[in-house]
């Protein structure tokens, strides 16, 4: 081999040597078996103390490793037996990543935060820590963005101990990935959230999680005025809100007539949302709603064959009823000065020029609005044998 | 048998569009949708259609160039406009002016990939990626043309999958609407040129391809309009999800995007991590590109034939790799991409080809 050869075989193997200390991922190696993951992360306020936070991290534990780990507020499952067995740190601090540290002094194991399933917010945090929480979740890099945010009225820490099969915030995810049902509750992850706190002419939204004797209740919605949590909606106007946004979908209803009633199970839903400004008068608001459903009871209880003005007849009810409780609903978001449709944003698309109105005075805009509502409903009724 | 070891390797048609298409884009790719939303605000989708107008004009430039002096490249095209020292000095321009853009090219990039090396030092992941580019630069035109059918290709695949996925998934926070102020529209512009910092490769494979009538046209065009369908549907798939606001506050808003999508149950959950894999090898074979052109540049300019490039590869790749090491932050990488490397983009890609075309013409003219 000439000279050069060896020369350039020698900066090949070099090159080589370089780059193969890449392949395990450099310094960022670490053993899963010494990780622990947390999946759950709660934060309460502290009454005497504004400026500090309680935060509870999650973490799951599995088989017998379990019993060498301690720290504050540990608690198992009640299926101990099972894997399904988790454990709780509770810290206070003022933020997220100084309680993160102080919370990795009680354990041996690194804490990795790349897999956290829920985030539970406590409703009575305040404005700004809310804003300071939400930002410093988004600004950590290592931090899953597309994890599930929601809210309680109760205790974080509690409802993170509530015993059941999973660990609570295993179950708070699975209940928002997994059950396709969307009518009684809000999904929000952490990045739409943080998305609508940005947003001009939309108020952010979270569930809302409640713990039972044995379970937790994930129902209703958690209308945040800017960053302040400030009331929570029930299942009927959770229900209209979804419808409002198109996402409603997967759940029976059932349709009032006078005396009678009838059962539809909608699997589809689309909203269209506008709003317009003319002088100096209020907004006009209008939403155009379509459904689609089978009918799964009908009014005489399967004794009668359903004709085709029949039908029609039902249709027209389920839409006035449909009508009816979305109206509801948004008289109750307009007396909150919380639109958290997004007919603002609606406005916004239309007249760009009209950004820092929208911005500054949305809300008071919102609740003196004219609201126009138009239901169109689809039904249809086949039996299927299988 | 001399003769034919000296002709060119002809790259074919795919080839040569390919190796275009993977020379540009990188620079600002990552966050042009925030450039565009922090410049022209409520006209951000105005100022992107406006520069995909301008990659057009950009892309016709070019093509007539090349046939108008065909098989010359580089600095021999500038010493039939501007004479033979004049040529060397704009040379020497290009050359300085591509060193900076590379090495903010790889620091952007490494930049972007930190999230998931942690805990990597930075110097690391730069010293990798530099050290394959300058591998892959060694290989020659032939071998980065023949990659880049495979690489670019890939990487468009994955990136139009995960626009699509985008938009099939969004709640759409965003709606075309008619321009609200012009000259915050053509600022967007005049900011996101650096965006095809990096076609003046095209110039430099003049020699390498086969001119048929309107070839060079075509090439150009195919590449710019594939790349404009890739911005806009970037663009729009990013500002639909985050909504204008949210952009605005994201250092790389496009691979945000990316990182989002999920599959659940599919045999890959993390598909934009998947993605994100493929644009490292875009990125090392983009990088390679231009060490391969600065070093063909560098050859021509001490009047060496192209062949020699590779006496220059080793030391212009050290040359990016220590700048892209110096640069502190990624603040600093906009500063300079900001105050610096967007007038030379337009002087580059617009300024200095316009008059080598003009003048070059009618010196041409002159002497038949």
């Amino acid at each position: 081999m000439t000279t050069r050869g060896w020369i350039r075989s020698v900066v090949k193997l070099g090159c080589s040597i370089v780059l193969l200390l890449t392949v395990p991922g450099c310094w960022d190696y670490q053993r899963i078996n010494y990780r622990d993951q947390i999946i759950g992360i709660g934060v309460d306020p502290l009454p005497n103390n504004p400026n500090q936070m309680l935060f509870t991290f999650q973490i799951p534990t599995f088989g017998s490793t379990s019993s060498n780990q301690s720290g504050q507020g540990e608690q198992k499952s009640s299926a101990a037996s099972s894997t399904q067995v988790f454990k709780n740190y509770s810290v206070t601090g003022e933020s997220f990543n100084e309680a993160l540290t102080s919370a990795q002094t009680e354990s041996d194991w690194t804490f990795f935060i790349g897999n956290i399933e829920a985030i539970v917010l406590n409703e009575h945090l305040t404005k700004n820590q809310v804003q300071g929480l939400v930002a410093e979740f988004i600004r950590t890099a290592q931090m899953n963005s597309t994890t599930t945010l929601v809210a309680t009225p109760v205790s974080a820490r509690q409802l993170l101990e509530t015993g059941g099969e999973a660990a609570p915030a295993e179950t708070i995810n699975r209940y928002d990935e997994s059950v396709k049902q969307v009518a009684y509750k809000t999904r929000r992850k952490l990045w739409e959230f943080w998305r609508d706190l940005n947003a001009v002419g939309i108020e952010p939204v979270t569930g809302v999680v409640t713990p039972q004797k044995d379970h937790l209740r994930i129902a209703g919605t958690m209308v945040f005025h800017q960053t302040k949590p400030e009331e929570e909606l029930g299942t009927d106007d959770t229900l209209s809100c979804n419808l409002l946004i198109g996402k409603a979908q997967g759940f029976s209803i059932l349709v009032h007539d006078g005396k009678q009633t009838f059962t539809v199970y909608v699997f589809k839903c689309r909203s269209n949302r506008s709003a317009a400004v003319s002088g100096q008068g209020p907004p006009n608001l209008k939403a155009r709603l379509h459904l689609w459903g089978f009918v799964e009871q009908d009014e005489s209880k399967g004794t009668l064959k359903l004709t085709e003005p029949e039908m029609a007849r039902y249709q027209a009810v389920m839409a006035r009823e449909i009508t009816a409780r979305i109206q509801a609903t948004i008289q109750h978001l307009q007396r909150d000065q919380a639109d958290t449709i997004g007919f603002g944003r609606a406005l916004l698309y239309t007249r760009p020029d009209l950004e820092s109105t929208i911005a500054e005075e949305w809300g008071n805009l919102f609740s003196t609005a004219r609201v126009n509502i138009e239901v169109k409903v689809s039904l249809i009724q086949k039996g299927r044998l299988i | 048998l001399q003769q034919i070891t000296n002709q060119k390797y002809k790259l074919h048609w795919f080839q040569t569009e390919e190796l275009l298409s993977s020379s540009y884009l990188p620079l600002i790719f990552w966050f042009f949708p925030r450039i565009a939303v922090e410049r022209s605000q409520a006209d951000a989708f105005w100022a992107v259609l406006g520069i995909i107008i301008v990659g057009l004009i950009v892309a016709a430039l070019h093509a007539v160039l090349n046939d108008t002096f065909p098989s010359v490249s580089g600095i021999a095209m500038l010493n039939i406009a501007f004479g033979k020292w004049l040529a060397k000095g704009i040379g020497f321009v290009y050359l300085a002016a591509y060193l900076l853009y590379c090495a903010v090219c790889v620091y952007f990039f490494v930049d972007m990939l930190r999230p998931f090396h942690m805990h990597t030092p930075r110097f690391v992941m730069i010293i990798a990626l530099c050290l394959v580019a300058m591998y892959g630069a060694t290989r020659g035109v032939e071998t980065l043309a023949r990659v880049s059918t495979g690489v670019h290709l890939s990487a468009i695949i994955g990136l139009t999958i995960s626009v699509i996925i985008t938009f099939a998934d969004t709640d759409w926070y965003w709606r075309p609407h008619l321009p609200v102020s012009w000259s915050l529209s053509f600022h967007g512009v005049y900011c996101l040129l650096p965006l095809y910092f990096g076609f003046n490769l095209f110039l430099m494979i003049n020699p390498y391809y086969e001119h048929k009538p309107h070839r060079s046209l075509a090439y150009a065009f195919l590449s710019m309009v594939k790349t404009g369908f890739i911005v806009m549907a970037t663009f729009i798939a990013v500002i639909a999800r985050f909504g204008e606001e949210s952009t605005q506050n994201m250092v790389y808003p496009v691979s945000s995007m990316i990182q989002l999508i999920r599959l659940n149950g599919w045999i890959i959950e993390r598909v934009g991590i998947f993605a994100i894999t493929i644009v490292i090898v875009f990125t090392v074979l983009f990088t390679s590109n231009h060490i391969w052109a600065l070093s063909t540049l560098t050859a021509q300019s001490l009047n060496l034939p192209d062949e020699k490039f590779h006496y220059f590869v080793y030391p212009l790749a050290a040359i990016i790799l220590i700048i892209a090491l110096i640069i502190p932050n990624e603040d600093v990488a906009e500063q300079i991409v900001a105050i610096v490397l967007t007038p030379l983009v337009w002087l580059i890609l617009i300024g200095i080809p316009l008059t080598v075309l003009v003048l070059g013409s009618m010196r041409r003219k002159k002497h038949t």
